[in-house]
């Protein structure tokens, strides 16, 4: 539960009525206003990232000797609208503008372009040669929508107020009843959602996230519920619906001379979300791999050379392939929906997580199931709470903002962390996941740094301290657990699936006393357990399961009670 | 004791030992002497434990209730004097067991 002095001072924060505060508003690239103004004609004000440019000369007598025209569309990623400017006279096109303007406005469209940095135009629609456009007479750099509404003295204060509630930021950001108010989701899985949620400004800062997982595992919700309300993020759709051109750019087939934007460029230093990846061409993977892990890409075309900046967190949400069945296939043989590109991603991503199902809470199904059904009944809604989310929301998109630009420093901290990474290198986890082409992969050590820095920088802080190593380390680990140890393959070839895993593990922790190989308890209440957990089937199959040394795992002692033992190769 | 060494037994008392524990306490007094044991001797190559009475367990059981299990504990960690440190095996293999069964 969120402490009520922390959650005031964000409503206050957030509506201006905190001494700090002049209030938080929501700023983000919109062409609405221009598309809106089409029939009417008006002048009015967008914004939005320029994605092409073609350049016209004219010279006519209206238009005036050695005249140019330069078209070029904006985009806010959704929408996008076609505008000109001109040097040309008002008999020609009205609304042109002096040679000198021109050639600054074209610069901006320029720089725009190939940085992908949001410009505010003004302007109005008119005909033109039978065609209606925008032309734009008045342009500037738009408002830097990554720069936090937040300055130092709030964020002080913040984790001053924080600190007295005996909270962090970080604690603030998980809850159950804000952020993640509309949807249940692990500790682990949380964390790594925030991570993302960061800002990437340099390379080094980019953090990639797998979520491979069965089918109805919540992953879009994640990004509906959590990511998208929270930050700015888009989703690029499944394989058919999401082509080369519209990630990378392409030739514009009006004018081979300019190169559009695609999505990858426009969510430069935020985040993009690929759903259903296992949808999409192997060579899409193939192209994407230098913008993983360069932050830019460079395409030619025709006689266009041209670099595209996109600093952008990637997150790969899809199931694992269709031939893939939890009883049969091994858990790596889940990230083949990478096909040809498995290993270069793999060593790309800073988290996977390639689970069948994310929660391992035993009463996970049934909290998802009470998400769900009081998101149906609007419950947040009716109990005034989303007033609390819409403020939990608007500050932290600010906060994260702020802290991303942070620059934790690793410097005093760098044997304890050089040891622990070699610990973990050293593990058959690691060298079965990581290491399969070389003695290590540099990428997962320079991954390791991103999360320590990561969890500094959510905390609010930049002063590294022992406890953002110790969570970069669990979330790295537990990142390798999911994709080699919790899955073991003795147990696939038995034929036991991953719910009679997970059940017998929750039997052994719920049931243990911490004394020997096995435990001891009464089979009706570990029955009532394993009800509770909707994993009755399971239950009744761990008693058909047979050791290597031909005993049972599950032995009746008589007088009700059973014998379970933990030495079982599911829970190694 | 470099001021590298102090941050980095810090950083190993405050990210292991209780993890060491709760490992220690779950297993049985048999493995629990092995463990022990195979911790000792490759601290002391030169001289390993011996078993001083047909109790070796026993002994084991005094022997840590004298001396406690963060003496055995860091038994499994070498600090270098810049700060570097290597886990002994069987720490490594508990992290990985910890982490499975949290």
């Amino acid at each position: 539960m969120i402490p009520q002095n922390v959650l005031d001072f964000i409503r206050k924060t957030v509506d201006g009525s905190h001494p700090l505060s002049e209030g938080i508003v929501e700023k983000h690239e919109n062409v609405g206003s221009i598309i809106a103004s089409l029939v009417a004609g008006s002048t009015v004000e967008g914004s939005g990232v320029a994605t092409k440019r073609i350049i016209k000369g004219v010279s006519t007598k209206d238009a005036g000797k050695d005249k140019t025209v330069i078209e070029f569309a904006i985009s806010d990623g959704e929408n996008s609208a076609d505008c000109v400017i001109h040097n040309c006279g008002a008999k020609y096109l009205a609304g042109g503008i002096g040679d000198k303007t021109l050639a600054e406005y074209d610069q901006i469209i320029r720089k725009s372009v190939s940085e992908g940095k949001p410009i505010k135009i003004e302007g109005c629609y008119t005909n033109f040669q039978r065609k209606r456009v925008f032309v734009v007479e008045d342009m500037d750099w738009a408002e830097d929508s990554h720069e936090s509404q937040l300055d130092d003295k709030q964020i002080a204060e913040f984790l001053k107020i924080c600190n007295a509630q005996g909270t962090t930021p970080l604690d603030v950001m998980l809850d159950d009843e804000g952020l993640w108010a509309e949807i249940y989701a692990d500790e682990e899985l949380k964390k790594a959602v925030m991570l993302f949620c960061l800002s990437p400004f340099e390379k080094e800062d980019m953090i990639h996230f797998g979520l491979i997982t069965n089918p109805g595992e919540g992953k879009n919700h994640l990004v509906d519920k959590v990511i998208s309300p929270l930050v700015r993020c888009r989703m690029a759709a499944t394989g058919k619906l999401s082509t080369f051109a519209a990630i990378f750019g392409a030739m514009s087939s009006d004018d081979l001379s300019s190169i559009e934007l695609g999505l990858l460029p426009k969510m430069h230093h935020d985040r993009i979300v690929f759903s259903e990846f296992q949808t999409m061409e192997e060579d899409v993977f193939g192209e994407m791999l230098n913008v993983m892990s360069d932050g830019h890409y460079t395409m030619q075309k025709g006689k266009m050379d041209v670099t595209r900046h996109a600093l952008t967190n990637m997150g790969f949400f899809g199931n694992p392939p269709n031939y893939w069945r939890e009883d049969q296939h091994d858990k790596e043989e889940m990230l083949q929906a990478f096909g040809k590109y498995t290993l270069p991603i793999i060593s790309r991503l800073t988290i996977i997580f390639a689970k069948p199902t994310l929660n391992s809470d035993p009463n996970a199904e049934t909290k998802i199931r009470r998400k769900i059904l009081d998101n149906m009944d609007k419950k947040h809604k009716k109990s005034g709470k989303n007033a609390i989310l819409d403020d939990l929301r608007a500050f932290f998109r600010e906060y994260l903002l702020y802290v991303s630009k942070l620059q934790p420093e690793l410097g005093l901290y760098a044997n304890i962390i050089e040891s622990e990474f070699e610990r973990i290198e050293s593990t058959d986890n690691f060298k079965e996941a990581f290491a399969k082409r070389g003695k290590t992969d540099n990428r997962k050590w320079a991954g390791l740094l991103s999360l320590i820095r990561g969890f500094a920088r959510l905390q609010g802080v930049d002063k590294l301290n022992m406890n953002h190593i110790q969570m970069g380390l669990d979330i790295f680990q537990e990142s390798l657990e999911t994709l080699t140890a919790s899955f073991p393959r003795a147990s696939l070839s038995q034929g036991v699936d991953y719910e009679s895993l997970e059940l017998h593990r929750s039997i052994i922790k719920r049931f243990d006393s911490g004394m020997g190989s096995a435990i001891v308890a009464k089979k009706s209440e570990v029955r009532d357990f394993a009800k509770k957990a909707n994993r009755i089937k399971q239950f009744n199959d761990l008693f058909k399961v047979i050791l290597d040394d031909g005993s049972k795992l599950i032995e009746e002692m008589g007088k009700g009670e059973i014998l379970v033992k933990k030495d079982w190769e599911g829970v190694q | 004791m470099t001021a590298q060494q102090d941050l980095s037994q810090a950083f190993i008392y405050g990210y292991y030992f209780n993890k060491f524990m709760i490992y220690i306490k779950s297993m049985e007094w048999d493995e629990r002497y092995e463990f022990l044991r195979a911790i000792y001797d490759d601290k002391h190559p030169e001289t390993p434990w011996e078993e001083r009475s047909d109790q070796p367990v026993q002994d084991m059981i005094e022997y840590a209730a004298r001396k406690e299990y963060v003496h055995f504990f860091w038994m499994g960690f070498t600090v270098n004097e810049d700060g570097t440190y290597i886990v002994h095996e069987k720490i490594r293999y508990l992290m990985h067991k910890i982490k499975v069964n949290a």
